[in-house]
């Protein structure tokens, strides 16, 4: 058998989608390759059924630098980010995967799938919620929707759904009123252990997105991980959404994202030194994309209760679980007035 | 701080700094310091001090409620709370605007409050770090890992090739 590692130095939400052509390189070629990996992100390929430890030195491995330059077409062609690194194997290794699923690939252990929630630990309950991501990177601010906008929606839904806010310390999330917050308190294993006990998630296109869609489902699930994502104008769709999520777009709708994804990156310059003009969003409204501002918290919410027969909520929500249970240090108040 | 351009703010704000009334026990530190100059035209700078002077408008008009408050209770007390406590619902949705403005810079404000009244607003910024580092500068992280060598030799002695800076012993 073939002994492969299979390298790429992306973002998290990059290598979850790396994670499906592994499943299906296995899955259309079975016995034929022996695969490794190397990228930064070790926590989403535990208990990965494919991956085995191969020694880097070993003259019969190959390594392989994995891209997904199909990318460059995802305005014209019927791709989905999955075909991405699909495609690239393909190219490099002259086979014909095909994918057999829109979606990553990310197991938990039987241990963690037993063990109760992160939620439960800190509660001491099984209570239902959604994660909530408000915010993202600095280098791509073009996908941030209005935090006080994220924060009409936790409102709106206050009596129906409790929401954990989570968001990488170095990274641009503030704080929400209403939620639990575990901002900066969550290492990747504990957001992909996380996911798999969440109702929903509720997010810009990130991540937790590809988590979403990645993580496996509890055995009882009826359908795949509920999840909204505040999208915009910046990707189109067809290479985004994922199946059973809500991928709230504006692609064919202003004339910047007429026809695909704009793919630029910044709302307004940083002054940071990566601000150019091709990566300067076009059209703004109060320096929030057009795009973004079109998208309403009542489509928002809409959006997730959309979802609400697929599960009997149980009547502990953000609206009562505030009062008696939750430590203070996981909650975030009025600060002023 | 670092430089970065001026952009054009959501209002033409006067610095309370320079009025007559200037009330200082009103003002606010920002990140625990004295918020920049009212000249300042650093944009990160300019947000500190529009946020500064938003939380000092806000420190104000609680001050003179909680004076009106003090009087005995009268018809004209009650109607000048209402006006008092519109005051300030209009000076919320000015700072509102100002968090609007400044959010997708990445801009954060968060009041430190004691007793009612805004004592520091920490705000981080998009273009720097926490240490006012550019983010998308390159830095590196040092370590010093003393590694002894056997007894009685010599690390010129020793067949091996270290590389980067500052792994040469100094000369005696």
């Amino acid at each position: 058998m073939q002994k492969l590692i299979l390298a790429n130095y992306q973002a998290p939400g990059d290598v979850t989608v790396l994670t499906a052509a592994v499943r299906d390189l296995h899955r259309c070629c079975p016995d034929r390759f022996i695969t490794d990996v190397d990228t930064d992100w070790p926590e989403l390929w535990e208990n990965n059924p494919y991956v085995t430890p191969l020694n880097a030195a070993d003259i019969e491995v190959r390594r392989i630098e994995c891209r997904y330059p199909l990318i460059s077409f995802s305005n014209e062609r019927p791709l989905h980010f999955v075909h991405g690194f699909i495609d690239d194997l393909n190219q490099q290794l002259g086979l014909d995967i095909k994918p057999t699923r829109i979606a990553g690939d990310i197991y938990l252990s039987d241990e963690e799938k037993s063990q109760p929630s992160l939620m439960e630990q800190i509660t001491g309950e099984a209570i239902p919620y959604w994660i909530i991501v408000a915010g993202g990177k600095f280098d791509c601010t073009i996908k941030w929707w209005h935090i006080r906008r994220w924060q009409a929606v936790v409102d709106r839904l206050r009596d129906r759904f409790l929401f954990v806010q989570v968001g990488a310390g170095r990274h641009y999330h503030p704080p929400l009123k209403g939620v639990i917050d575990l901002r900066g308190r969550t290492s990747l294993r504990d957001l992909v252990r996380l996911v798999y006990h969440a109702d929903g998630v509720l997010c810009p296109v990130t991540c937790m997105m590809h988590l979403a869609a990645a993580v496996e489902m509890k055995p009882d699930a009826l359908s795949p991980r509920p999840c909204v994502v505040v999208a915009g104008g910046r990707e189109p769709a067809t290479w985004e959404a994922y199946p059973g999520h809500r991928f709230l777009h504006t692609i064919g709708m202003l004339p910047c994202c007429a026809t695909g994804g704009c793919w630029r990156n910044r709302s307004v310059p940083l002054g940071d030194g990566k601000d150019t003009a091709h990566r300067l969003c076009v059209d703004t409204v109060n320096n929030l994309p057009r795009c973004m501002h079109m998208i309403t918290p009542e489509q928002v919410v809409e959006a997730i209760r959309s979802y609400e027969p697929l599960g009997e909520r149980t009547k502990l929500c953000a609206g009562n679980i505030f009062d008696h249970r939750m430590p203070p240090l996981f909650t975030n108040v009025a600060a002023i007035c | 701080m670092n430089d970065t351009p001026l952009m054009d703010g959501p209002s033409l704000m006067t610095d309370p700094r320079s009025l007559p009334d200037f009330e200082p026990q009103h003002y606010p530190r920002v990140n625990g310091k004295a918020p920049p100059a009212p000249h300042a035209t650093d944009q990160n700078d300019r947000i500190e001090v529009e946020f500064a002077a938003a939380y000092y408008g806000l420190n104000c008009a609680h001050a003179r409620l909680v004076r009106l408050r003090q009087q005995p209770d009268s018809t004209e007390r009650r109607a000048e709370e209402k006006k008092r406590l519109q005051e300030i619902e209009r000076l919320l949705i000015a700072r509102d605007d100002l968090e609007d403005f400044y959010a997708p810079f990445g801009a954060i404000g968060e009041p430190i409050v004691k007793d009612g009244f805004t004592v520091n607003v920490m705000i981080s910024f998009g273009n720097v770090d926490a240490f006012g580092r550019l983010r998308s500068d390159a830095y590196t992280i040092t370590a010093c890992v003393p590694v002894p060598l056997p007894q009685g030799m010599k690390f010129d002695d020793m067949c091996v090739t270290v590389e980067g800076p500052g792994t040469r012993p100094p000369a005696n």
